[in-house]
């Protein structure tokens, strides 16, 4: 792997945004309990205090949490980290970014997951989504939306880990802060007991020195005088060159007890008071066709089955509530019933493309919503001395991650009335409460939400489905159940990255130029800009969404739109350059538009590492693409040998640049799981609908890359100094696809429209 | 301002998923067999330890 640049010119942009970055105003005040000094960032006036110290306050000692950060009496700080931990690393990374500032000593940096509370929302992450222009706003105005999107934020239970978003918002903007503030807080309240002035006195590793009267003191020594200290919201930011721990491939905090075994997701979840041999267990069914209900069930044969104790039909779905998992997916398996007929007209994976195709013919030349309009692409068409056209399909893919669905839950009358508990993995933890809460008909108040490390999510854990159907279960019951999905369940009865078809009509000029750029296809999420080739200079576009019905449910898969776009916009490229006759990434680099100084520099660094201009044997061919999301732009080549028939993937190199990247590995890892993640879905991923149900059920035709199937990554961090900086958990997918079909185009002449890709060499 | 209002209708879409349904359903037909341990009438969570932190990095 290649090292990081930490050159200059990023160190200048990065500190000539540091200014920028430190004059927010979320920070609260220093709270003192028990010799832990506590530093409110995000708390405000009328923030629930007391509901907080029952909550976190647990270590020996600790008498009142309060914060995002305490310094303990044995000097060690604990980062109470908002957002979710699902394998990404954000715990550590955002720690890093906190201790940082703090000059803390790393050895003795705790991380702690943040209780589901409303004091914990990730209002800048919420910011970035909804209106990333306010993200470096002039200072008259700051003030103004950082108090509108906390008071979002707060309606909206934005307490949720999704975007690519945990370092680029909350750790950029709130963890970095919170650090600094503590520091100066320290630093003054040693000044006043010292008789110093506080600008002679330094900090490293979590000790306060002065060098000039030889004194020195643990953090801990300091922290019941520093939480009397003025809070500054404002601190001073570190310039990059002054960095200990951001930007270094630090250890992240959560191996040792995943390594040990001794970590806990939310599956493991083990109800305080109740013996694990004890806990009920309730297994489901959810009916075959999405939008239908059951309508009436046998349950003879469950009924004698071993450890069942209830059987429901709760109408949108069938419960067996046993002593066992085992034991209640036993019984349920026995079960008949009927469901209620669809409305819905798709019946099968033709009907859905069918409907796609419908609907883009109904739109016509110039029907649908316009997506993006530039020039006069129809006109340009016309006139243009090439003309090419192509149309491009994706499947409905599955989550699939590797953690079961699951949601332990308590519903039960308490002398304060009726209280519930909730147990699971979620990315969006305030919005579990709301969905149990409706579904129970209670008050967010009296739910407590218990989320622990998720194992994997990519977008499924920010649904809730599972959350209300296991509150329902348990308050039936009217005793605690663990309700576990099958992967069958998961597989076939989810939400979906949807299904699409992208049509497009090209215009070259006699040189080769792309002059005419005219797209439609059918379905759009988010990003907005996903279907938007904005980065080409391209002098008539037109891009537009023709709506048309989509069977299974939508929900966010890792990269979202950009998981389709990227291989629709970037085949169709590769397509221009083949029929102009370039080399498609030099075809690429000519093609670049305004503003693309880093999509210039990560195609010319993928060139440099694939030794993209070197002849390849027979056979062998290399596949490039370019995609910027989340923030960041990334460009991948793929190495393929056709020569036994199918693909085989030899070598991706990636190059990335996210502006600064906090900690190398951890980019590094979650570029390689993204590549990894984008090739399954192109090598495999279909999921196809048969009389109205999903048809696959398990990996068996469901089928993941396997590790003999891998190719060798590398990836190349360019650190361009870009603000905002961008994400990392998901702009490693959308390029993969196309790059592998632009690969096998290239090693056999076969052009690969459709994914998946495995199949069409079976 | 497109790219404003289709980001405020993205985040509206997310949230409306993500937080379920809000009415309230009560089983259609319920049978019950048996009774789970005694066990299961224990204490309160609220009784619980709060989570461990996380080890320290190194």
């Amino acid at each position: 792997m290649s090292e990081q640049d930490t050159g200059t010119a990023a160190a200048k942009k990065e500190r000539s945004t540091a200014a920028k970055w430190s004059r927010r105003g979320f920070i609260g005040a220093g709270v003192l309990a028990g010799g832990a000094l506590l530093i409110g960032v995000g708390v405000r006036p009328g923030n629930p205090v007391g509901k907080l110290k029952a909550t976190v306050a647990g270590g020996a000692g600790e008498e009142l949490v309060n914060s995002w950060v305490k310094i303990g009496a044995d000097n060690i700080v604990t980062a109470i980290i908002p957002h979710c931990e699902m394998g990404q690393g954000a715990h550590s990374v955002l720690a890093q970014m906190l201790a940082d500032e703090l000059d803390a000593d790393w050895a003795k940096v705790e991380v702690m997951q943040a209780p589901a509370d409303g004091s914990y929302i990730v209002s800048d992450t919420a910011r970035m989504f909804v209106a990333p222009f306010t993200m470096n706003a002039a200072d008259w105005i700051e003030p103004t939306w950082d108090g509108l999107f906390t008071q979002i934020g707060r309606l909206a239970d934005a307490m949720i880990t999704g975007g690519s978003s945990s370092i680029r918002t909350t750790g950029q903007y709130q963890m970095r802060i919170a650090g600094a503030a503590a520091r100066k807080m320290l630093i003054g309240a040693a000044a006043d007991e010292w008789g110093v002035p506080a600008s002679e006195i330094t900090t490293r590793d979590s000790t306060l020195i002065h060098s000039g009267s030889g004194k020195s003191a643990p953090y801990s020594d300091f922290a019941a005088a520093a939480a009397e200290q003025p809070m500054d919201s404002s601190p001073a930011l570190k310039d990059p060159k002054d960095y200990r721990l951001m930007g270094k491939s630090k250890r992240r905090t959560d191996i040792p007890a995943k390594v040990m075994g001794k970590a806990d997701f939310g599956i493991d979840a083990n109800i305080p008071g109740v013996e694990l041999a004890d806990l009920s267990y309730a297994a489901v069914r959810r009916p075959p066709v999405p939008g239908t209900e059951v309508t009436s069930m046998d349950a003879e044969a469950a009924k004698g089955m071993p450890g069942v104790q209830q059987i429901l039909n709760m109408g949108s779905f069938i419960a067996v509530v046993a002593d066992g998992y085992w034991n209640a997916q036993q019984a349920l398996n026995t079960i008949t019933a009927e469901y209620s007929a669809s409305e819905s007209p798709i019946k099968t994976t033709a009907d859905q493309f069918a409907a796609f195709r419908d609907a883009i013919d109904s739109a016509g030349d110039d029907g649908g919503e316009q997506a993006a309009s530039k020039g006069d692409a129809a006109s340009a068409f016309a006139d243009a001395a090439t003309k090419l056209e192509a149309e491009y399909s994706a499947p409905f893919l599955a989550h699939a991650p590797m953690e079961p669905v699951n949601c332990t839950a308590w519903v039960r009358d308490t002398d304060d009335g009726a209280k519930c508990d909730i147990w699971t993995s979620t990315q969006v933890p305030l919005m579990a409460r709301s969905a149990a809460a409706g579904a129970l008909g209670m008050d967010d108040e009296d739910i407590t939400v218990h989320h622990p490390f998720l194992g994997g999510a990519f977008g499924r854990r920010l649904e809730n489905d599972y959350v209300t159907m296991a509150v329902r279960v348990a308050k039936a019951t009217g005793y605690p159940i663990k309700m576990i999905w099958s992967r069958e369940e998961d597989t076939q009865k989810a939400l979906y990255r949807p299904a699409d078809v992208s049509r497009f009509k090209g215009g070259l000029d006699a040189g080769g130029k792309l002059i005419a750029y005219n797209n439609i296809f059918t379905q759009r999420h988010d990003p907005a800009e996903a279907s938007v080739p904005g980065i080409y200079d391209i002098a008539n576009t037109s891009v537009r969404v023709a709506e048309a019905p989509l069977h299974l449910p939508f929900s966010a898969w890792r990269s979202v739109d950009h998981s389709q776009q990227g291989f629709f916009i970037e085949s169709f490229i590769d397509e221009a350059a083949i029929a102009a006759g370039a080399d498609p990434l030099e075809y690429r680099l000519n093609m670049l538009g305004a503003n693309t100084a880093r999509h210039k520099g990560v195609l010319e660094k993928v060139a440099e590492m694939s030794n993209w201009s070197a002849p390849r044997g027979e056979g062998i061919g290399l596949g490039v693409a370019i995609v910027e999301s989340f923030g960041t732009v990334g460009a991948e080549v793929i190495e393929v040998d056709m020569t036994s028939g199918g693909p085989k993937m030899l070598n991706v190199w990636a190059a990335m640049d996210a502006g600064y990247v906090m900690n190398p590995d951890g980019f590094r890892n979650q570029i390689e799981g993204g590549i990894v993640f984008g090739l399954t879905a192109a090598m495999y991923g279909e999921i196809e609908l048969e009389d109205g149900a999903v048809k696959q059920s398990n990996f068996h035709d469901y089928q993941m890359l396997r590790m003999d199937e891998t190719p060798a990554i590398e990836v190349a961090i360019i650190n361009s100094g870009t603000v905002p900086i961008g994400g990392a958990g998901e702009p490693g997918t959308p390029p993969a696809a196309p790059a592998l079909a632009n690969a096998i185009f290239a090693a056999s002449g076969k052009r690969l429209r459709e994914m998946p890709f495995a199949k069409q060499f079976a | 301002m497109r790219k404003f209002t289709a980001s405020m209708a993205a985040l509206g879409t997310l949230l409306i998923a993500a937080c379920g349904g809000s009415e309230v359903q009560e089983p259609v037909e319920q049978i019950i067999i048996a009774e789970p341990g005694e066990a299961a009438s224990a204490a309160a969570p609220e009784q619980a330890a709060p989570p461990e932190p996380e080890q320290p990095a190194e």
